[in-house]
């Protein structure tokens, strides 16, 4: 890691740590809270030799990032709530053909146009399968913005490693917060070392790429969905990422993400000076859900609780599909607010107390 | 005995199009086009997802068909990532006018030096022949038109052509398949879109009125004589903009 | 005695008869003979063919070859 320091937005960092991992197009369009990402990339892309278009809509900026990516191109979008939606046409196109892409969707509340504010209830838009059709993207929702550009660095590589989308969920809180963040090295990208990608120039003799609905470089339907069904498994066994906040004790367990999740480490803290015993499980990808954080929990945690701005337990089906029903799982939903420290401490103390109904799934 | 005039060898397998469609001369037109400018090995296609789609196995070459509509954008990412291929789009009036007329018009506005063939045939043919709100002409009986195009429910055609016209496009052109000299007259208009391509004059774009006797219910000789009789009226074959001479 | 001839392959044939139609001399018989796909199939009479090349034009099966004659 280079000690190359700067002091930027979550978005910002997300924007230059992509062209630092090579990324050489970007196209999008603009939406609150994560426009900064698309004005990074106009300001400094071609100082990278890349390409940068603002595009007449979502849709078509994702058409034009689908063209881009099927040349072996590294690719990058962005967006939030309404925006996001509209991504979700090309997200499908991208899974079909296993096309890398890394496309970011900096959360903002609420349905409709909602809020410009902070959200996190587009996690389940973002978690399950873009757009129609049956396909697993890696989920990756980073707390801070050293993370932001970390997570944004690697997404690239996971991107190509597995030909798959890499969702980044961050939420408008981390996107606008302002930090100290060490940047990755620059790297290059060759985008000509692909049999799969389209090149502009092929003998009569080579084999032509077709960029279509499925990969018809197999011979049938049946060999296409295996490997596609290999592919969400390995995927799920190998990416599980997360982060243990004092869990060795903890009579009950935190589970959050991006800004909710920062709030709960302070939570944690609160609680036990006060004799309370909290720990945080931090997913940090959350497809693949990290099912593996929980296998083994401490015989001491009596209950495990998530921290979610949203209006419905999202990322809490989740978490009791991944504890399997072994322990208690309750949500503290806290809708367009951002959680504070206080709230968290007291819901804990009032789950603990009794008074609060186990997680109802509807 | 030489051979003269034969299918062209860019052309690797059978058409899948119906008796009679315009489809499959547009396909000889642009291989044939593709091959006189030496430009075979260079040629992307990006093909929309209805019937344009079926040259995605039938032409030897690269090949991409992205989301219903957006070929246009699709092929802008793709010359801004290879801008020494010869990318070209071949996609019906519903794509290229009606859902995707946004990106088409873009595409233009932005000049991006692709080559835009649109296969004007007035219907959706894939889906089983509904009006196409940009195309279908007043009075003509669709499936979703059945009582024939009423302008006071669904508007009139109307001419992308001159929208594009007021755009800095290099090439903007319209044939016809309607009879072989205005086949041969199309062909020209395609070859000179490639060409403006490859000389980087900017983005061109050729409609072509093309039959589809399936979903008009007509046999393929009515077909050609309605498009001289009655498309052509509203869409006339003309060269609208031509910019890549010498400024 | 003309210069060029057609010939055809209506294998590929998908009985749209628009040679029939086009061919200035009248030297394309529409046939009741089905092809292996079903669709009825076309005879050039060479006595009459020109090779002027219109059913290669017109044709969007690319059934027809134009041959120059020595």
């Amino acid at each position: 890691m280079s000690k190359e320091y700067r002091v930027m937005k979550g978005n910002e960092a997300m924007a230059e740590a992509a062209l630092r991992a090579g990324c050489r197009f970007y196209a999008g369009y603009p939406i609150t809270p994560q426009s900064e990402i698309l004005q990074y990339m106009s300001a400094h892309m071609a100082e990278r030799g890349g390409v940068f278009l603002q595009g007449e809509s979502e849709i078509a900026s994702m058409s034009m990032l689908w063209g881009a990516a099927a040349c072996g191109e590294r690719v990058m979008t962005s967006s939030s709530g309404p925006g996001y939606d509209l991504k979700q046409e090309g997200i499908s196109y991208f899974a079909s053909y296993n096309l890398p892409a890394v496309i970011a969707d900096v959360m903002r509340y609420g349905t409709g146009d909602g809020e410009i504010t902070a959200g996190q209830d587009s996690y389940w838009l973002a978690t399950k399968g873009g757009g129609h059709g049956d396909s697993r993207q890696i989920v990756l929702a980073p707390a801070s913005v050293q993370e932001s550009a970390d997570l944004t660095y690697e997404a690239f590589d996971l991107a190509f490693k597995y030909r798959t989308q890499v969702i980044l969920l961050s939420d408008g809180s981390i996107g606008q917060m302002i930090e100290k963040v060490y940047l990755p090295e620059h790297k290059e990208h060759d985008k000509d070392q692909y049999d799969w990608a389209i090149k502009g120039y092929k003998k009569p003799e080579e084999t032509k790429v077709k960029v279509t609905n499925t990969d018809r470089s197999m011979d049938s339907y049946e060999e296409y969905n295996q490997m596609m069904q290999d592919k969400f498994r390995t995927m799920h066994e190998n990416e599980q990422r997360w982060e243990n906040f004092m869990t060795e004790d903890a009579e009950f367990v935190l589970v959050a993400i991006g800004i909710s999740s920062r709030v709960c480490k302070s939570a944690v803290r609160r609680a036990r000076e006060n004799g309370m015993r909290l720990g945080l499980i931090r997913p940090i990808s959350v497809w693949p859900f990290p099912e593996k954080a929980f296998r083994d929990l401490p015989e001491t945690v009596k209950g495990l609780a998530t921290v979610e701005m949203s209006l419905s337990a999202q990322m809490g089906q989740d978490l009791m599909m991944a504890v399997r029903c072994k322990k208690p799982v309750y949500s503290y939903l806290t809708t367009k607010y951002i959680p504070t420290t206080q709230g968290i401490v007291d819901f804990c103390s009032d789950v603990l107390a009794g008074k609060v109904k186990e997680l109802e799934v509807f | 005995m030489a051979v003269r005039m034969t299918k062209p060898q860019m052309i690797n397998q059978q058409v899948g199009w119906c008796g009679g469609c315009g489809h499959g001369i547009i396909q000889r037109l642009i291989a044939e086009s593709c091959e006189e400018l030496g430009l075979v090995e260079k040629t992307v296609q990006v093909l929309d997802i209805a019937c344009a789609y079926w040259s995605i196995d039938t032409l030897n070459c690269d090949g991409i068909a992205g989301p219903h509509g957006r070929p246009a954008a699709v092929a802008t990412g793709i010359k801004k990532v290879r801008p020494d291929a010869n990318v070209y789009v071949c996609a019906g009036d519903g794509c290229s006018y009606v859902i995707g007329l946004e990106e088409t018009l873009y595409a233009a506005a932005r000049n991006i030096p692709i080559t835009m063939i649109v296969v004007n045939n007035g219907i959706f043919g894939m889906t089983g022949g509904q009006m196409c709100p940009a195309t279908t002409l007043v009075g003509d009986k669709t499936v979703s038109s059945p009582y024939g195009r009423d302008p006071h429910t669904a508007g009139e055609p109307f001419d992308t052509l001159t929208m594009i016209q007021s755009l800095p496009v290099a090439f903007a052109a319209r044939g016809a398949l309607y009879d072989p000299q205005h086949i041969d007259e199309t062909k020209k208009l395609i070859k000179k879109g490639m060409e403006y391509q490859r000389d980087n004059k900017g983005f061109s774009i050729i409609e072509i009125l093309s039959p589809c006797p399936t979903n008009w219910k007509l046999s393929p000789v009515e077909a050609m004589e309605k498009i001289k009789n009655a498309n052509q009226e509203i869409f006339p074959v003309k060269v609208y903009v031509d910019n890549g001479g010498d400024k | 005695m003309a210069k060029a001839k057609a010939t055809a392959d209506t294998s590929l044939c998908k009985e749209c008869r628009l040679c029939v139609s086009y061919c200035p001399k009248n030297a394309i018989e529409p046939l009741e003979e089905l092809n292996a796909k079903g669709y009825k199939i076309i005879r050039i009479n060479e006595e009459l063919c020109i090779g002027c090349g219109r059913c290669y034009k017109i044709c969007p099966d690319y059934v027809f070859t134009i041959h120059t004659l020595e």
